[in-house]
């Protein structure tokens, strides 16, 4: 599929930004940092709407992000940068707000951010946020010796974070308990990182949810991944909404979850360690990793059937039709 | 209330196991719905796959937005872009990605050109004009499930001054009654929409069954729902009859909804209207009445119409598809990766519910 | 086509044509211009932000039973 034009659903962390990198920057999508030897590196800019949301803020979301996704590749988070862009008449305050969450969670992340940079643009056009990353390598997980039989494992509930945003954005007057789950996982993921528990795959299913970030694991790999709807673990609140919304959790965001792939041998002392952290209570082997559909993600249904799980296309929209 | 009963998997299982028992007393058994929702259960359960070879389950003419013909898309976007000042075209979510000739409303909203909102309930749609000193006109689409709730607020609700509605709904019992009396479907048994028949009635279907010897069944979207229905169409079968039936008791009574059927009536009137692909349809659109016509944007705004528009691209099969001729996969659009959710060539790929999207999504790429 | 959630009423304003309906510790403000009479704690199915039908404790017992029937083959296309 040729486009001459950057689309919304380029940035829709789907299969058109998939695309975008193999086509147009010629590089190859791979794990969510940079291994360089002993050091991983990362980036990632920001542009969540609406910048406050419950569950946290633009300046949360931007440390979490990045410390998390040092993780991802088995490195202990240390030095970020930040740079702003602020459109002019923004208030001091609401950025005071931001830049205060900021330092909460580096200061939970264990984290230092170093350097910045400011940029102000016309008015209307916009706050956006980015940050860099600089971890040290504890072990390197890099996906290469994922094999078949391998668990996947969620840490927690899925979709809590696309449908906050979506219905604070909207305003789409549903009122629950639902908030953001963005927060930055050093406190539960360094262990694992640290142990000698045989992890092969790591990374936080943001942008297209755990649709996406299964089907990042298998793509142009010679293995594909079952899962089983009856495991991924799901809240009553994200089922209702989703089923008001037409929008299936699967393909919603989180801010606060990883995906690993792990040795069937080590998935159950795994989810001991998850368990005993408070972010990783819900933490569930979801399904595992087969040879017999190459590349493919299959969701196994409740009646002994099973659908391809695809990656999503464009942004879900809410449907009442 | 517990309600998962309808999903309990052994239930669903034997209800799968008794229609493959029968499966073997009839040949080729094609059933038709009409319902986007259902499609939807059917590809989100795998329910073919519950199913024996024998019997097809068709998906008909059951997206309202996919049916919403190019010259309403067209007009509102006109109306849209030379107002832009002036107004906020408001909609439901799977209405904005749906393209008229040119631009759908979240393409042309995205370039700019126009002032669009997307709402969920008719709550926000009233909240969103009583904060604004703008005209919002709403995109009004649906069938009767959604064009019961739009009359009731027009018809009982202090509406803000500056709100105003762009019907284009349809009444399906209509639209498939048309549909069969032109011969353009060839079909064993009608899968009612339960929702639809929420308002409508089974037995707005009863001509249909009775007319055409059709066994026609109203099923609710859970899978256990679908595969009794399914099994109630085969009884009916091997009883030789063609019967307007309700499987979905527990919401839908089989006269359907009478205090929606009487708002309905006071405010719409039916009217000649425009399926997508499919041409006008005798009495299957929604109009306003003259008691409310102060509220319908089409007068109020005196909305231009051209009769130059595009209703499906060159090569574009969703008319077969919308009417069960042919699966996705038997168009070249869609078979040669022409037509894809990013680049949608016809409407049924457009919405979620579209059939075209729904195979696309569930099966993949060719 | 149309999506339609079971949802509680939990609230009705004093308009009586308005109020809360609740699912999954979900709320969301409901219309009820198409029901009548709605009453708090009523189930009633939700579409486009109105309730459209009231859903009856016994009929989805009834509905149970009806699909019991359909297993053991005796619908016949009788309402």
């Amino acid at each position: 599929m040729k486009f001459d034009k950057i689309t919304m659903d380029h940035g829709s962390g789907g299969k058109l930004t998939l695309g975008l990198i193999e086509n147009t920057f010629k590089a190859k999508a791979g794990l969510d940092s940079a291994i360089l030897g002993d050091i991983a590196f990362t980036t990632d800019s920001h542009s969540v709407q609406p910048l406050f949301f419950k569950g946290g803020d633009i300046g949360k979301l931007s440390v979490s992000g990045t410390v998390n996704d040092l993780l991802c590749v088995g490195a202990k988070p240390l030095y970020l940068s930040s740079a702003f862009i602020m459109e002019e008449g923004f208030l001091i305050k609401d950025l005071e707000k931001i830049v205060e969450s900021m330092k909460d969670e580096a200061k939970k992340a264990n984290v230092k951010i170093v350097c910045g940079d400011t940029k102000v643009v016309e008015a209307g056009k916009g706050f956006y946020i980015n940050t860099s990353g600089i971890g040290k390598i504890i072990r390197p997980i890099d996906g290469l010796n994922i094999k078949e039989g391998d668990k996947i494992i969620v840490t927690g509930n899925i979709g809590d974070h696309g449908f906050a945003i979506l219905n604070e954005r909207e305003n789409f007057n549903l009122t629950s308990n639902l908030i953001s789950d963005c927060t930055e996982l050093t406190g539960l993921i360094l262990p694992l990182i640290e142990s000698d528990l045989d992890i092969h795959w790591m990374r936080d299913p943001t942008r297209g949810g755990l649709a996406m970030c299964l089907n990042e694991l298998c793509y142009k790999r010679d293995f594909g991944v079952e899962v089983f709807e009856e495991l991924i673990p799901i809240s009553d609140e994200v089922r209702s909404i989703s089923e008001m919304l037409g929008i299936e959790p699967y393909y919603s965001a989180n801010e606060g979850k990883i995906v690993i792939v792990a040795n069937q041998k080590d998935a159950s002392k795994i989810l001991d360690v998850l368990h005993k952290h408070p972010l990783g209570q819900n933490a569930k082997i979801i399904g595992e990793i087969t040879k017999d559909h190459p590349s493919k993600v299959l969701l196994n249904l409740s009646y002994d059937t099973k659908r391809l799980l695809n990656m999503p296309i464009v942004e879900k929209m809410p449907r009442i039709c | 209330m517990d309600l998962n009963k309808f999903k309990d998997k052994n239930l669903v299982l034997s209800l799968a196991q008794a229609i493959q028992k029968k499966s073997n007393s009839f040949g080729l058994l094609r059933i038709m719905h009409v319902c986007g929702t259902h499609e939807n259960s059917i590809m989100r359960y795998a329910l073919r796959d519950l199913l024996p070879n024998n019997i097809k389950l068709i998906a008909g003419p059951g997206c309202p937005v996919c049916v919403t013909s190019s010259r309403d898309i067209d007009a509102i976007i006109n109306f849209g872009i030379k107002n832009k000042s002036k107004c906020i075209i408001a909609t439901f979510g799977d209405m904005l990605r749906v393209k008229g000739s040119q631009y759908s409303l979240f393409s042309a909203s995205k370039a700019g050109l126009l002032n669009v909102k997307m709402v969920y309930g008719l709550d926000e749609l009233i909240e969103l004009a009583r904060n604004t000193k703008k005209e919002v006109i709403f995109f009004s689409v649906g069938f009767e499930t959604t064009a019961a709730p739009v009359a009731s607020v027009i018809k009982n609700y202090n509406l803000p001054e500056n709100l105003s509605f762009f019907s284009v709904h349809k009444y399906t019992p209509n639209g498939v009654l048309e549909l069969l009396k032109a011969g353009k479907i060839n079909i064993d048994a009608l899968l009612l929409p339960g929702h639809a028949c929420v308002i409508s009635g089974v037995s707005a279907y009863e001509k249909i069954a009775d007319n055409f010897k059709l066994p026609c069944v109203a099923a609710g979207f859970e899978p256990a729902d679908i595969l009794s229905a399914v099994l109630m169409i085969i009884n009916q079968i091997e009883h030789k009859t063609s019967k307007a039936e309700n499987e979905y008791k527990r919401v839908l009574k089989y006269e359907g909804n009478k205090l929606g059927q009487k708002t309905l009536n006071d405010v719409f009137g039916l009217t000649d209207s425009i399926w997508r692909g499919l041409g006008i349809i005798r009495k299957s659109g929604f109009d306003f009445n003259a008691k409310y016509n102060f509220l319908n944007a089409k007068a109020k705004f005196n909305i231009q119409f051209s009769n130059k528009y595009i209703e499906e691209q060159k090569g574009c099969r969703c008319a077969e598809v919308i009417l069960g001729v042919i699966e996705p996969t038997q168009c070249p659009l869609y078979a040669k990766g022409l037509c894809t959710p990013y680049n949608p060539i016809g409407p049924c790929m457009v919405s979620d519910e579209g059939t075209c999207r729904n195979w696309w999504e569930v099966k993949g790429e060719i | 086509m149309c999506i339609g959630v079971p949802m509680q009423i939990v609230e009705i304003y004093e308009d009586g044509i308005s109020g809360v309906v609740e699912a999954g510790n979900t709320k969301k403000h409901c219309f009820f211009m198409v029901i009548e009479n709605p009453k708090v704690g009523d189930y009633v199915l939700v579409h486009a932000g109105t309730a459209i039908a009231k859903i009856d404790e016994q009929e989805a017992k009834e509905n149970i039973e009806l699909i019991d029937q359909c297993l053991l083959g005796t619908t016949d296309g009788s309402k």
